[in-house]
């Protein structure tokens, strides 16, 4: 009987235990996530030489954790067509993170919820010659730990600031790229080159129709141009028609002129209805002849 | 003539009542007075991580043991060109460091990725550059397997782990960071920061 109790305790226990493992390993959660908003992402200002511009930079705790954070400036520059940051000063450019300073640089704790305003002046010198400068304003935690690998998180504020002067605008549309048989999603791109010595904005407005003129899909978009350098900017119609033929056109608005974007003609299909609409197409072909044909000898 | 004169009354005060029906509109209109609401929505962009620290710890055997572990990033931002999310050492030093002991960041690049050997550490991103499709999966002092990692670039040298080309909300990317070591390596608290940087396109 003793022998009978201990087994169906020991069974007990293991089923308690077992049920005890799946429900501890279903309430596993994620850890708490942790970091920074800031706004705006960007800023764009125009400074005269010798002047100051006073702005204010918002930083958010909308993590799940008590955050410590410090703010900084640093250079700010692209690389390539598709505009890869770079934020390391670059040899021979004026690395203008000297010109900025900050009411506050750092917080030991900013709450759940809060938020900061983060005052910060741009002085610049009166022997700056006019043109376009950048740089980026970092706020980023100060994560610590002493084993594994640390993780530190920094959202970015990109400066775009004009000294004032006499400045070369000048730019173009480099070119205008929509292939005419395209899989889904239906892509263009359009590049636009900045020839002067200021950023500018271009303004890309394109829309896709359908051939009854009824318009599917709407593009606009302003980003900056920087100076010396060519912008691809590519437009995507995500989740859009797999299958029709669709006119692509738009304009691209910028230095105080609009230019047409060449009206383009596209046929979306994946490769079986490619093959699908050929052979419908041959089909059509084949009885317009073969009618045509049997027209012709009934006339005989 | 009476008729008449009853038709003219009666026609001429149908008359007025459709006049006033129109002009009601009207008169109306003329008493409302619009307003403009003009509203600029300032442009946001927030980054946050599953974990400040990622613990990957290694039990070692002779032939080498590996651990592999994740963080997830989590980038939101109503910029409607999107975002750029890069991926760094915090400084010129690309090493884990214990001390005087040093576990060294792997040969691969994110175009040309290898499988991790002893006494390395380093990153992947599915699906991005040469790392291929995965999935990886998380795992705890396992042999060594074929799986590709790339070395942390320095402070210097980001490398893109995402681009966006439009607003993003809740749009998260996962890192994985894989450690290897063999009985050689010695043993410490191994340790080193990697920073993940944020901004609009």
């Amino acid at each position: 009987m003793k022998s009978i109790i201990r087994n169906s305790v020991l069974i007990l226990s293991v089923i308690v235990a077992a049920c005890t493992g799946v429900v501890a390993s279903a309430t596993t959660t994620q850890a708490a996530s942790g970091g920074l908003t800031i706004s705006p992402t960007s800023v764009d200002v125009t400074v005269a030489p010798g002047g100051t511009y006073k702005g204010e930079m918002l930083v958010m705790n909308q993590g799940e954790l008590d955050v410590a954070y410090s703010v900084y400036a640093t250079p700010y520059s692209v690389t390539g067509e598709e505009y890869k940051p770079y934020f390391s000063p670059i040899k021979g450019a004026t690395d203008i993170t000297k010109w900025f300073t900050f009411d506050k640089s750092s917080n030991d704790s900013l709450k759940i919820g809060m938020q900061e305003s983060i005052p910060y002046t741009i002085t610049v010198p009166k022997d700056v010659g006019a043109g376009g400068y950048y740089a980026t304003v970092f706020a980023e935690t100060s994560d610590k730990g002493g084993a594994g690998v640390v993780t530190r998180k920094r959202v970015g504020m990109i400066v775009y600031l004009r000294v004032s002067g006499d400045v070369k605008e000048s730019g173009s549309i480099n070119s205008w790229n929509v292939d005419w048989m395209q899989q889904a999603p239906l892509r263009a791109d359009v590049k636009v080159a900045n020839t002067g010595s200021v950023h500018f904005k271009a303004n890309v407005h394109v829309t896709v129709s359908d051939m009854f003129g009824s318009k599917k899909f709407s593009y606009e978009r302003s980003p900056e141009i920087l100076p010396q350098k060519l912008r691809d900017i590519p437009i995507s119609w995500e989740n859009g028609a797999t299958y029709g033929l669709f006119k692509v056109s738009g304009e691209v608005t910028y230095l105080n002129k609009t230019e047409q974007l060449p009206t383009r003609y596209v046929f979306v299909a994946n490769l079986p209805m490619r093959l699908l609409t050929v052979c419908a197409l041959i089909a059509f072909v084949a009885l317009i002849v073969f009618g045509s044909r049997r027209v012709a000898v009934r006339k005989k | 003539m009476r008729g008449a004169i009853n038709r003219l009354k009666y026609y001429g005060f149908a008359a007025m009542v459709l006049f006033s029906v129109l002009a009601l509109p009207t008169a109306a209109g003329a008493a409302t007075t619009s307003t403009t609401i003009n509203s600029a929505i300032s442009s946001v962009i927030s980054v946050f991580t599953s974990n400040g620290t990622v613990t990957a710890n290694v039990t070692p055997t002779g032939a080498g043991a590996q651990t592999i572990a994740s963080d997830t990033i989590t980038v939101s931002t109503n910029d409607t060109l999107g975002y750029t999310l890069q991926i760094a050492d915090s400084d010129a030093t690309t090493t884990m460091v214990s001390g005087a002991n040093s576990l060294a960041a792997s040969a691969g690049t994110q175009a040309s990725p290898i499988a991790q050997v002893v006494n390395t550490w380093g990153y992947r991103v599915d699906g991005l550059g040469g790392f291929g499709a995965g999935p990886t999966s998380g795992q705890n002092s396992a042999a060594i397997g074929a799986i590709k990692f790339a070395g942390m670039p320095a402070n210097s040298s980001p490398n893109t782990i995402k681009t966006t080309a439009t607003t993003a909300s809740n749009d998260t990317t996962t890192v994985w960071y894989g450690v290897a070591a063999n009985t050689t390596q010695p043993t410490g608290t191994y340790s080193d920061t990697v920073t993940y940087t944020c901004t609009a396109n």
